[in-house]
């Protein structure tokens, strides 16, 4: 193709070009170039560099070496194609510039730089056709523009200083060790941050900078501003203290203010001399100023590498696996794994390919084997590894020892013995060892302590041998009241526990008294007493219970008297709904009565022979509930006039009397026989002196009542 | 020129106009707004609202630098510290000051501060700024406040697919977006969503055949007044109302003794069956012991203000509770009614919203009017209803209030509204606490702010509270109950944040149709069942819920209701849902809370051991089978099936439950006795009237999720009900075990075959699909 | 056996990421058609979603909150001055006209009243220690002694609400909530946050919900209450007659309908779904595989007390404490109650510490051993403390004491907290006189313990952030280690 068709070719995508460009330019506010247009934008710092080169090239040809000229076609060819690109460039820019914020100044500029450089490079190929000088005049404007608008363009990108002569850089980042002095870990950031954008080299109010110990030790136009006197605060803190809305607060409202944390951190640096050369541990350990700043710092083994993206963890996920980096700008890992039962080694696998960067590893209750352990030493940085219950033996460990940072090991309940643990510990690197396990003499691993002082070797009590009580067992029967039969469960936890129990009232023993086995199975009055023993330990105490039958129900309950309203529980059926109460007195089941006595009486459809009837009634003397005092028992068989049976009076309540329901029985002679019984229930008048409320009336709670 | 050239500049103009129409279609589709379309209360206000008034806002003790953002003067107005600056200047960002920081990168500069952990402002964001000073930064008065007005609806191109106007409104919209609306749902979804939308309760089957094979082509209007005339419909929308009005059964605070404020229940519920307009509905809640012919009835009513919370703890302060009584009063009255967190302004001026600390005790002393004390003694004296208490005779039951449903013929005490005699002053407290009363003394005055309290037409009392809230000039109260409702339906308000219209609140999706709704509610005379009518004929709610590659992409979240939003049932439904779809529901309206089957333990774990409800007497008989919203609710340990699946908790007024996703709840549906006793229940019901296996399995499936199952739908479910029998055949052991859940008594003797606990295990199952228990 | 289940539920789990995958893929692609699609609006979620943002001190917290407030005077805060004074008047000066519950507020004369119990001091850090303490005593060298703790609240509900959630009144999250909702579950199978209940024989004052509610985060973040025994979890046993192969089987069929449902809908909820019936049959696998004691060696047994073997009891509950949190959950809250002594206080606070002491002290040296102490917080503490003066009638052996919200103790151990005795009260135990730590700076501590900033751990709820520490709140660094 000849020189001329490729002119022309480019000379038409001008054409193009040009006016587009133009166009973005002006209504660059309006526009919002989709994806793909967005893309293309960011070629535009890739392709910039070719017209800058050869523009400045171009210039300086024009200006000095015209004398020696190239065919005029030549010349055009090159003018067209860097024209093109520069157009190009500048459409790229312009479509960058709207994805970007940038600081609106520059970015106009550079915008119209790009823009003018386009036009004047196009503007060049007719310029060439008539050779005056003004060409030249067009070559300076042309690299003055250039080099304005590059300008421009590397401040947008590298900051406003780009190009500009480099400052005296403050302290970014320093190296933070225990050797570094207070003021450089944590008074200068304060100043930094939040002080000399107003006491600084460009901008220093009052004559004060903060930016350096020389100029602080200055002080500004009031003079010192770290030493008080005994009257008077240091006028840095005096500043500080003041109240926000206060003019001479520092700093100034509107601005960023000190955090509660920074303003005492200044307060003891300031009290403890303000001394520039102060260490970190030159100072004791419990020193409040020592704690803030170490509190600020981070500690050791913490890398600290904020705000670089790190990978997503998720790879090395499972149900049964957790990794997480240590906190989040950190590359340091964590790993967790749970529930040995699910254990693989594939997700143990998949953790080689971040060995680097596993520093705490938790595999409690894994079951692993020689091959896990081996994954495990690949992990070389890392810290604190916890193998409790791993089923590992302590000879298999010993690699252990190689990797260089593990400092804290935990192998609680792995077999081991003193020696084989002394053997382990010779030449460890450990700082902590947590080792608990069965059998371990608690002496010898004393003197192993003392033979590894720097070892904190963390050992467990050790129990087995210790004799203690068992506790009791469950009997695990809501219902106390038999209808037709009952079975009855008894429950304990401990394994391989031997449960007796009795039925006669008389107390379980070992030897004797029948072993629980399966659920007992109950359709008579009876006591049922428990008892828990195991070889090795004290035998339990003896859990009693009692239930009833009931045998006879009558056909109808009245009250003579009215219960408390608040305790009226289902009103007379209360005392025939096979259900006990338990021992809260107000859950609706119970019958309670204080200022009268209980009068019932029960009626059946003929003549319906007893031999006894048991009332069930709580004691609880902490709130006033005291055991029944008295039971009379008449009976009739027309309901109006009624004869004595019995009369039974009970013992009132020991200041010891344990709270719970208690059975009151009334045995009634020989061939009692009536349709109407009528039971008068009598609560204790006056509470006893040594009761809180002595004097006052007690309540009596019933909820069933028995016959026989 | 050459003719060459001319061609050049002619290609090279058409490329421009090519180029440029493309960018230009890309901008259709970017979010950057024209300087046009700018406007205060979408744009720019939220932004303000949510970056600047913190320390820029109406409250005055907080205020930065003397600078207030919120009112226009304050915002031109020449800057306190930093004379000769605004933080606007009209027309004119550059030398606006609000920009400027705005833009800083100094960060002792920039706003917000970093100390406030707000973060900066996005570019769109700062773009949005210049533009609108650019445009004379105008503000607006926030709409809320705005009473709305009717706007003629918007045509649309797709006009066969709008019912009535809500359509025109939200097909806009979906046009707009470049969207397509759903078609019509099929009669199947149709008739599960009105059932579960009006009534809450499953069709029977012989429902489901009816309304499936009813030939009329306006059959869904006739389904829809049919539903709406039914006493379950009230029950429904109960529901939500229970929610606003911290309905619970319990006194809360440690002891949390029962109490009766269920009579109000049954009240909400008459008065949603018998349709009573919203304005009256309101009034009588809120004074109904001061209206001119206030009867027991009205006086009921006002149980809405006394369902708080109310401490039995022994020592407690009276005057710390009475007050905390009375804010949580005045806070569910901004909330429930005016959609407003008015209790922010309770120890300081509102942060956001135009309400001073003043206008909050100036609402508060309404109900500080009432005759309660704070302290009525411990749990050994505790009484059903606290003073004022409403005395309910069985008498008065019969002749004037039949619809409370009492177990006996006891009278009933409620706790309801009742003012002293002389006025009680009331006194700004100072950061609001009890005992720091300032000697600021306020008078009962309603939300200036939102519309004039004119004391000549109204009383300075909760009968003028309540006459000005109903007043259609007033902004808010329409508005926030249409919107209720609205959420009701489909799962999330027109205004998201519908206990919240204030600046910080959502703005609507749909402001122009909330108006409308609004107007058109007042317009009928705030009558619920024509707006719940309305609603659910539109066709917005009639289109299919199906997800579109394209919805989610366009519209994942729904905003545009391009698509019928699939919303899972509330805690109460689901549990009405499995009771009426296997026949157990005891259908009886109102009365007491029930306590069906909880796990062991839940009320003897959390007790003090004092009280009637130290532990869980579980019910027998029919009260195992009521309404989940008839569950008794004990504040200090709500019924955990109902907690998992997001109800309230009703310790306070609750305006919109979350819809969450966890495993307990999986768990629930999988071994919750309810759930089992259910399956078990219809299965025996069904292997009794169906013969085959295929037609049983069908019809369970129907009965449960109100259409016919795919090919592979039946075909699996049959084959494991299959495979279940033959495992069972082999394990005969196990089918009575399988077939014991549950009190409900079997229908028949020999009812334990293998056939029916394999039916009874496959309807498990379908009880189970995500689709059960959505609204899809 | 579980092999084979495991199989099962790795196909499922794959079947289901792949529908995910798409779903998101197609999802991700609109974001890039309609730029900002998927920012996420709500700036305190991206927050939370980059903790801990320093490194954290402890990775679990285990909380014994002593419900109904034990007595500092007769515990910790040895004051032989009211010995000294018994019976006399408690002097204005010192009681600066307090507000006083409705109890004693109207009880004519203050006296005061000195414990009944035997002092001494223990280990290095030489605290003070009644009797009646006699296992956590002999553990003191890794204790955190809080002498001066105060708070806002005089009554038991707003105090234990303030304590659990930042708040006296309101709905608002608790802290395992909060906890939950930053740093979410170690364990997948196992919630964030769990909560143990046990009563003691002393004065209860009952426990609510509604301090281990998720307030306004999103109901995952709600306390699961756990129990010992045959149900740990509500609703997580199946039905005797439906066994693991039964419920694998079950969970494919719903799956699989489920599966097609997503198909012919299209709603990714369906999957959630899915995903969490499979979560759900995990916790049903995992959680009585952790809680069964059948595997703890019998010394174990024997060093919390052997009431450990009964569900319910405070010494199962420290032991299922230990369980749980050793298996990843962030937060274990247990409450214990029955501290509520206004009278006969001594023969009360003996029972309650029988049961507590040795079960408490079991768990420290039980994490100890297994090297978990140094990154588990156990926090042991009441609501507010007790009075110095008696409440009701005082005798030489009897005497109760009324709410005391002015100072009070709290112990901590591990997690980042140094050992130690800091803070002092005055000589009648009624003020702070050194280092008063506010409820709020413990809550700011805490957080900073599991390396959060409580200021900026926000969420926007209703217009407003909400923080735990509401808008106050310090570090106490003199306790950190």
């Amino acid at each position: 193709m000849s020189e001329k068709k490729i002119y022309h070719i480019l000379e038409m995508c001008l054409w193009i070009l040009i006016p587009f460009m133009l166009f973005l330019a002006i209504f660059n506010h309006e526009i919002q170039p989709g994806r793909f247009l967005q893309w293309l934008g960011k070629l535009h710092p890739l392709a910039l560099h070719f017209p800058v080169v050869f523009g400045i090239l171009i210039s300086i040809y024009f200006l000095f070496f015209q004398q020696q000229r190239i065919p005029v076609n030549t010349e055009k060819l090159l003018l067209a194609i860097n024209a093109v690109i520069a157009s190009i460039v500048a459409i790229l820019g312009l479509l960058l510039a709207k994805q970007n914020t940038y600081d609106g100044q520059l970015i106009n500029l550079h915008k119209w730089g790009g823009v003018a450089i386009a036009i004047l490079s196009w503007l060049f190929l007719y310029m060439v056709q008539h050779k005056t000088n003004f060409i030249k005049i067009g070559a300076v404007l042309f690299l003055v523009v250039l080099i304005g608008a590059t300008h421009k363009g590397a401040q947008l990108t590298h900051g406003v200083n780009a190009l500009s002569f480099p400052k005296s850089s403050t302290p970014e980042t320093i190296v933070i060790d225990s050797t570094s002095t207070i003021y450089q870990v944590a008074i200068a950031p304060v100043f930094e941050q939040k002080c000399v954008s107003c006491h600084g080299p460009d901008k220093t109010k009052g004559d004060l900078q903060l930016n350096t110990p020389e100029n602080i030790l200055k002080g500004g136009k009031d003079g010192n501003i770290l030493t008080g006197s005994a009257d008077k605060k240091a006028i840095l803190l005096e500043r500080i203290h003041l109240p926000l809305a206060h003019d001479d607060h520092m700093p100034p409202e509107g601005k960023m203010q000190l955090t509660s944390e920074e303003v005492s951190l200044l307060n003891k640096w300031i009290k403890a001399g303000a001394d520039f050369e102060m260490k970190l541990n030159d100072l004791p350990k419990d020193d409040s100023l020592y704690l803030f700043v170490s509190a600020a710092i981070p500690g050791p083994g913490q890398t600290v590498t904020s705000n670089k993206n790190l990978p997503g963890l998720d790879e090395f996920n499972t149900n049964y696996c957790t990794t997480n980096y240590l906190f989040s700008g950190s590359d340091n890992v964590e790993v967790n794994f749970f529930q040995g039962s699910f254990y693989n080694r594939e997700s143990l696998e998949k953790l080689e390919k971040i060995k680097e960067n596993i520093v705490h590893l938790d595999m409690q209750g894994m079951p692993l084997k020689k091959e896990d352990l081996d994954i495990i030493l690949q992990f070389s940085n890392l810290e604190k590894l916890n193998l409790n219950y791993t089923g590992l033996d302590i000879h298999s460990l010993e690699g252990l020892k190689s990797l260089p940072n593990l400092k804290n090991l935990s192998i609680s309940g792995i077999e081991c013995d003193e020696a084989s643990l002394d053997k382990f510990l010779d030449q460890s690197r450990f700082t902590s060892l947590n080792i608990w396990t069965k059998g371990l003499d608690e002496d010898k691993l004393k003197k192993l302590g003392l033979k590894y002082p720097n070892v904190n070797l963390v050992v467990g009590d050790n129990l087995e041998n210790e004799i203690i009580k068992i506790n009791d067992p469950v009997i695990e029967q809501d219902s106390a009241v038999i209808a037709d039969h009952l079975n009855v469960k008894i429950k304990h936890f401990l394994n391989g526990v031997d449960i007796r129990f009795t039925t006669d009232g008389s107390d379980p023993d070992s030897l004797k008294s029948n072993k629980y086995s399966h659920p007992i199975r109950l359709s008579e009055n009876t006591v049922l007493k428990v008892k828990a023993f195991k070889t090795g330990w004290i035998s339990s105490d003896i859990v009693q219970r009692t239930f009833y039958k009931s045998k006879i129900q009558p056909d109808t309950v009245f009250l003579l008297t009215n219960p408390d309203k608040k305790y009226s529980g289902i009103g007379a059926k209360t005392l025939v709904d096979l259900e006990l109460g338990g021992n809260n007195n107000s859950n609706g089941k119970w019958l309670g009565y204080k200022d009268s006595n209980m009068e019932f009486v029960i009626e059946f459809k003929r003549k319906q022979p007893l031999t006894a009837a048991h009332l069930n009634a709580l004691v609880n003397t902490g709130a006033y509930i005291f055991p029944i005092r008295s039971i009379t028992v008449q009976g009739s068989n027309d309901g109006k006039l009624f004869q004595p049976i019995t009369e039974i009076r009970f013992p009132a309540a020991e200041k010891t009397a344990t709270t719970g329901a208690n059975s009151y029985n009334c045995n009634f002679p020989e061939s009692t026989s009536y349709t109407y019984y009528k039971f008068i229930v009598t609560n204790l008048k006056k509470l006893p002196d040594w009761h809180p409320g002595k004097g006052k009336p007690a309540w009596i709670f019933v909820d069933e009542l028995f016959l026989d | 020129m050459s003719r060459k050239k001319y061609i050049t500049l002619f290609v090279a103009i058409l490329l421009v106009a090519g180029l440029t129409s493309g960018v230009l279609y890309f901008n259709n589709h970017s979010k950057i707004h024209k300087e046009s379309e700018i406007s205060y209360n979408r744009d720019i206000r939220p932004i303000l609202s949510d970056k600047c008034f913190a320390c820029h806002g109406p409250d005055a003790n907080k205020r930065k630098a003397g600078l207030r953002l919120d009112q226009q003067a304050g915002a031109y107005a020449e800057l306190m510290k930093n004379k000769g600056h605004f933080a606007i200047v009209p027309g004119n960002p550059e030398e606006s000051e609000l920009i400027k920081r705005i833009e800083s990168n100094d960060p002792a500069e920039v706003m917000p501060l970093p100390e406030s952990n707000l973060s900066r402002l996005t570019p769109e964001e700062i773009d949005l700024f210049k533009k609108w000073i650019k445009n004379g930064a105008k503000y607006e008065k926030h709409w809320a406040f705005v009473p709305p007005v009717k706007v003629q609806f918007p045509e649309v191109r797709k006009k066969n697919w709008v019912s009535n106007e809500i359509d025109n409104f939200i097909l806009q919209k979906i046009e707009d977006e470049g969207l397509k609306p759903n078609d019509r749902a099929s009669k199947e979804t149709l008739i599960k969503r009105a059932f579960v939308d009006v009534t809450g309760l499953a069709p029977s089957y012989r429902e489901i055949n009816y309304w499936t094979n009813i030939p009329d082509n306006n059959w869904y209007e006739q389904l829809l007044d049919t539903l709406l005339q039914k006493p379950s419909y009230g029950e429904k929308m109960a529901i939500f109302w229970l929610d606003l009005a911290r309905y619970a059964d319990s006194y809360g605070f440690q002891d949390d003794n029962i109490r009766t404020q269920w009579p109000w229940r049954d009240w909400v519920i008459h008065a949603f069956n018998k349709n009573m307009p919203y304005d009256k509905f309101i009034t009588e809640q809120l004074a109904g012991d001061l209206m001119p012919k206030a009867t027991k009835e009205t006086i009921l009513a006002t149980g809405f203000l006394r369902n708080h919370k109310y401490t039995e703890e022994g020592g407690v302060i009276d005057e710390e509770y009475r007050v905390a009584y009375n804010i949580d009063k005045t806070k569910t009255y901004g909330k429930a009614i005016l959609g407003v967190t008015i209790e922010c302004a309770q120890c300081h001026d509102h942060k956001y919203d135009p309400f001073s600390q003043k206008d909050y005790y100036q609402l508060y002393a309404f109900f500080n009017e009432s005759k309660e004390v704070g302290y009525e003694g411990d749990v050994s004296k505790s009484t059903p209803a606290k003073n004022p208490k409403l005395f309910i005779t069985a008498e008065e039951r019969k002749v004037l209030m039949p619809y409370i449903n009492a177990v006996d013929t006891s009278t009933l005490q409620v706790s309801v509204m009742g003012d002293s005699t002389w006025r009680k002053p009331t006194y700004i407290l100072s950061r609001g606490s009890y005992d720091a009363p300032t000697d600021v003394r306020v008078n009962p005055t309603a939300l200036e702010s939102i519309m004039p309290f004119d004391t000549l037409t109204y009383p300075r009392n909760r009968l003028g509270l309540a006459e000005w809230t109903v007043n259609k000039k007033n902004p808010l109260t329409a508005r926030v109950f249409v919107n209720f409702v609205w959420q009701d339906i489909f799962g999330k308000g027109i205004v998201k944040t519908s206990g919240d219209y204030g600046l910080q609140g959502e703005l609507p999706t749909h402001p122009e149709l909330l108006d409308w709704l609004a107007v058109d509610f007042m317009d009928h005379n705030w009558d619920i069942k024509y707006l719940v009518k309305k609603i659910l004929m539109s066709s917005t709610y009639c289109q299919s819920a199906e997800v579109t590659k394209t919805h989610r992409e366009k519209d994942p979240e729904n905003k545009f209701y391009a698509r019928s939003p699939r919303v899972r049932f509330k805690a109460e439904i689901i549990r009405d849902w499995v009771l009426s779809t296997s026949g157990l529901l005891n259908p009886e309206i109102g009365g007491p809370s029930v306590k069906p089957y909880q796990p062991k333990g839940v009320w003897e774990s959390t007790t003090s051991g004092r009280g009637v409800l130290a532990g869980y007497k579980q019910d027998h008989g029919p009260s195992l089978y009521r309404r989940g919203m008839y569950t008794f609710i004990k504040l200090t340990a709500p019924p955990p099936s109902m907690m998992v699946f997001d109800a309230s908790n009703r310790d306070e007024c609750e305006a919109r439950r979350t819809s969450t996703n966890t495993p307990l709840q999986a768990l629930i549906m999988l071994n919750d006795p309810t759930v089992l006793e259910a399956s078990r229940v219809l299965a025996e019901h069904i292997s009794i009237t169906q013969k085959n296996l295929d037609e049983m399995v069908e019809q369970a499936f129907i009965t449960i999720l109100v259409r016919k199952p795919s090919k592979f739908e039946k075909d699996k479910l049959v084959k494991y009900c299959i495979s279940q029998q033959k495992y069972l055949e082999g394990h005969p052991d196990l089918v009575k075990p399988t077939l014991a859940v549950g009190e409900y008594k079997h229908p028949k003797e020999d009812y334990n075959t293998s056939e029916t606990a394999a039916l009874m295990k496959t309807i498990l199952i379908i009880y189970n699909l995500e689709e059960t228990i959505t609204k899809s | 056996m579980k092999e084979f289940i495991e199989h099962g539920l790795n196909q499922n789990r794959r079947k289901f990421l792949s529908k995910m995958g798409l779903g998101l893929g197609g999802l991700a692609l609109g974001s890039l058609m309609i730029p900002g699609m998927f920012d996420v609006k709500n700036e305190d979620e991206l927050f939370s979603n980059a903790l801990p943002a320093f490194a954290p001190k402890a990775k679990r917290v285990i909380y014994l909150f002593q419900n109904g407030a034990p007595s500092q005077l007769d515990l910790f805060d040895y004051k032989p001055m009211l010995q000294k004074m018994q019976g006399e008047e408690l002097p204005a000066s010192v009681r600066m006209g307090q507000r006083l519950t409705g109890m004693t507020s109207n009880q004519a004369k203050f006296p005061l009243a000195g414990t009944v119990f035997q002092f001494a001091q223990y280990g290095n850090t030489g605290a003070w220690f009644s009797e009646i303490l006699p296992h956590i005593a002999s553990i003191s060298d890794d204790l955190c002694i809080v002498r001066s703790m105060y708070t806002e609240a005089i009554n038991h509900d707003p105090a234990l609400t303030f304590f659990q959630t930042g708040a006296q009144v309101g709905n608002r999250p608790s802290m395992g909530s909060w906890i939950s909702y930053g740093l979410g579950s170690e364990n997948k199978n196992l919630p964030a946050f769990c909560v143990l209940l046990s009563k003691g024989k002393g004065n209860g004052q009952g426990v609510y919900s509604k301090l281990w509610s998720n307030g306004f985060l999103d109901s995952i973040h709600q306390g699961v209450q756990f129990t010992s025994g045959e149900e740990p979890v509500k609703y997580l046993t199946d039905p005797e007659f439906i066994n693991r192969t039964d419920k694998r089987a079950m969970l494919d069929e719903i799956s699989a309908l489920n599966d097609e449902a997503y198909k012919n809908i299209g709603d990714p909820e369906i999957v959630t779904k899915i995903q969490q019936y499979e979560l759900a049959y995990r916790m049903q696998m995992a959680v009585p595989e952790i809680t069964s004691l059948q595997n703890e060696p019998e010394s174990i047994i024997k060093m919390y007390g052997s009431d450990c073997l009964l569900p319910g009891t405070y010494a199962a509950n420290c032991l299922l404490a230990r369980k749980l949190s050793e298996n990843g959950v962030r937060f274990v809250q247990l409450y214990h109650q029955g501290w509520d002594s206004h009278g006969n206080l001594p023969n009360e606070i003996a029972g309650q510490c029988k049961d507590v002491d040795q079960a408490s002290a079991a768990l420290i040296k039980d994490l100890k051993q297994r090297g978990l102490l140094d990154e588990t917080l156990v926090i042991w503490g009441g609501e507010f403390g007790r009075t110095n003066y008696c409440q009701g009638k005082l005798t030489k052996e009897n005497y109760g004491r009324d709410h005391h919200p002015r100072c009070f103790t709290i112990m901590m151990a591990g997690g980042g907290v140094k050992p130690g005795v800091f803070g002092e009260t005055d000589e009648f135990g009624y003020n702070i006189t050194k280092l008063p730590v506010h409820v709020h700076d413990f809550h700011a501590t805490v957080l900073h313990l599991m390396g959060i900033n409580h200021e900026k751990f926000t969420y926007k709820y209703q217009g407003r952030r909400f923080r735990l520490t509401d808008v106050a709140g310090n570090v106490v660094h003199d306790i950190i280690s």
